[in-house]
C-alpha cells in the first residue's frame, strides 16, 4: 500500500494515542513523543514499524503522541491513519478487515 | 468531580466576548489576535480554559492556575487539532509565551523559534527541518551569497533594480517570493511577473517563500496591523526563523532590502533584521529608485495608478514584462465591471 494524502487518527486523552501520517520520499520516519518514552519508546517504534511493514507500506512519515495507549490501541489508531491516508480514500469495509 | 466539556464560544456576543478577554488579559496573552475559531471549558458559570484557532495557527491559550495538571490544555489542543484535521490542515503552529512551551511539546509540538517573549511551534510530519532539508537541494557554490524576500505586489522598476545590485554584488542571490495570498494579485501572478522580469539574470534562482517566510505563520502583522511592539516581536521571530534554517541551509551572507520611506511596519522589520541578523547575515539597504518624474517607485504608488485608472503613466514605474500584464489585467477587470453595471 501507498500513503498518499496526510491523515490522522486517535486523540490526546490519557491512554491514548495520536497519529499524523503523511507521504515519505524514502523509507519510513517516525517521531514518537510518549509520557513512558523511556520504558516504551522503543517498543512502540518498533510496533508501528511491524503494523506498517505488515500493511506492505515502505515510505512514510509517521508523529506519535502517545498517552500510554496499550498495543491494541496504537495498532487500531495506526490501521485507522492508514485507512484515511491511502489512494482516494477509498471505502474501508471495517467489518472485513483483519 | 464533574465532567468539563469543551464547548465553542460566541465571540460576537458581547458578555462572552468581556469575559473571554478579561480571562485572557488575566492570563497576560494578548486578545487583539485575529481569531475565526475560538474554544473553551467551564467549570459552572466560570470559563477554565480557553483557546482558539485562524487558518494553522492556533494562538489565545490559556488555562486557570487552580485548573492545571487537569489535562484542560490536552482537551482544548485536541478540540482544535480534532477540527483543523476535519479542514484538512495537519501541519499547524501555535504562539506562546517561553514559560509554557514545555506544555506544549508533551503535545508533540517542536519548537520553530523563540524570542525572550514569543514561541513559535508546530506540529506535523513536514516541519520547518524538512523545509530546510529541501532548501538545502538549491544550494549554491560560491563565496558572496546573496537574498531577497519580496512580496512583489506587483513587480517594479524597484524590485528589478534591487536584483540588479544583488546579482552585480553576489555570485548568487536567491530571491524568495511571499506565497501569502493577502495581496491584490495571486502569488502565481507575482511570481510569474517576477520570473519574466529576471529572465537575462544568470546568477539568481527564484523561490517561493512557503510557510517559513513573511507569512501569516512567521509574520502575521506584516498582514494586519498592530501595536509596534508586537509587530517588534513578530519581526523578530521571523528574522530568526531566516537566520536559523534558511541562511544556514543556502550559505546565504547577505540580505538585500529597499529602504522604507512609508510603511512604518515595514521599516521597523528592516531595523529588527539588521539587528537579529547580525552578524551571521549582513543586511544591506539600498535607497529606493525613483521614476523619471522624481517620484519615489513602490509597488503602493502602482496600485494606486491602477485604482485610479492611470494606466498610461506605469509605464514609468513598472518593466515592460510587467506593463504588458497590467494592462490585459485591467481591461478584463473593466470588462467585468462594465458587465457588473448591466
Amino acid at each position: 500500500m501507498e500513503i498518499i494524502n496526510q491523515s490522522t487518527s486517535g486523540t490526546l486523552e490519557s491512554s491514548d494515542i495520536q497519529i499524523i501520517l503523511g507521504p515519505n520520499k524514502q523509507g519510513i520516519d517516525i517521531d514518537i513523543r510518549s509520557s513512558v518514552q523511556k520504558q516504551f519508546g522503543e517498543h512502540i517504534d518498533m510496533l508501528i514499524r511491524k503494523i506498517l511493514s505488515d500493511k506492505m507500506i515502505e515510505h512514510a512519515k509517521v508523529l506519535v503522541v502517545d498517552n500510554g495507549a496499550l498495543d491494541c490501541t496504537i495498532r487500531a489508531r495506526m490501521e485507522t491513519a492508514i485507512y484515511r491516508s491511502i489512494e482516494g480514500n477509498q471505502r474501508v469495509e471495517w467489518g472485513v478487515i483483519k | 468531580m464533574e465532567q468539563l466539556e469543551v464547548v465553542r464560544l460566541n465571540l460576537a456576543r458581547k458578555d462572552v466576548y468581556e469575559v473571554w478577554k478579561a480571562f485572557l488579559d488575566n492570563h497576560g496573552m494578548q486578545s487583539d489576535e485575529v481569531v475565526t475559531d475560538t474554544l473553551g471549558i467551564y467549570e459552572g458559570e466560570k470559563l477554565v480554559a480557553t483557546g482558539s484557532f485562524h487558518k494553522n495557527i492556533i494562538k489565545c491559550v490559556a488555562v486557570d492556575k487552580g485548573h492545571r495538571g487537569q489535562c484542560l490544555l490536552n482537551k482544548i489542543v485536541n478540540e482544535i487539532v480534532t477540527e483543523l484535521s476535519q479542514k484538512d490542515i495537519y501541519h499547524y503552529f501555535v504562539y506562546t509565551k517561553p514559560d509554557v512551551i514545555g506544555k506544549f511539546i508533551d503535545l508533540g509540538f517542536k519548537k520553530v523559534v523563540c524570542t525572550n517573549r514569543l514561541c513559535l511551534l508546530e506540529r506535523g510530519v513536514y516541519g520547518v527541518e524538512y523545509y530546510k532539508h529541501n532548501l538545502k537541494m538549491h544550494y549554491q557554490e560560491g563565496h558572496v551569497i546573496g537574498s531577497i524576500v519580496m512580496n512583489a505586489n506587483p513587480f517594479t522598476k524597484g524590485h528589478l533594480y534591487l536584483v540588479q545590485y544583488a546579482a552585480s554584488l553576489c555570485d548568487f542571490v536567491h530571491i524568495f517570493v511571499v506565497e501569502e495570498e493577502e495581496s491584490l494579485f495571486p502569488f502565481s501572478i507575482r511570481y510569474e511577473l517576477v520570473k519574466q522580469g529576471l529572465t537575462s539574470l544568470k546568477n539568481v534562482k527564484l523561490h517561493s517563500a512557503g510557510n517559513y517566510i513573511v507569512s501569516n505563520t512567521t509574520f502575521p502583522s506584516y498582514f494586519i496591523n498592530k501595536k509596534a511592539d508586537i509587530t517588534t516581536e513578530h519581526a523578530r521571530l521571523d528574522a530568526s526563523i531566516f537566520e536559523h534554517y534558511i541562511a544556514s541551509a543556502l550559505g546565504i551572507k547577505y540580505r538585500f532590502v529597499g529602504e522604507e520611506p512609508f510603511s512604518p511596519t515595514t521599516k521597523i522589520y528592516n531595523r529588527v533584521l539588521k539587528e537579529v541578523l547580525y552578524p551571521t547575515v549582513q543586511l544591506v539597504e539600498i535607497p529606493r529608485l525613483t521614476a523619471s518624474n522624481g517620484d519615489i517607485i513602490s509597488a503602493t504608488k502602482v496600485r494606486d495608478l491602477i485604482e485610479t485608472n492611470n494606466v498610461e503613466l506605469l509605464g514609468n514605474y513598472v518593466p515592460r514584462t510587467t506593463l504588458k500584464y497590467l494592462k490585459t489585467y485591467k481591461k478584463q477587470k473593466m470588462e467585468v465591471n462594465q458587465f457588473g453595471n448591466n
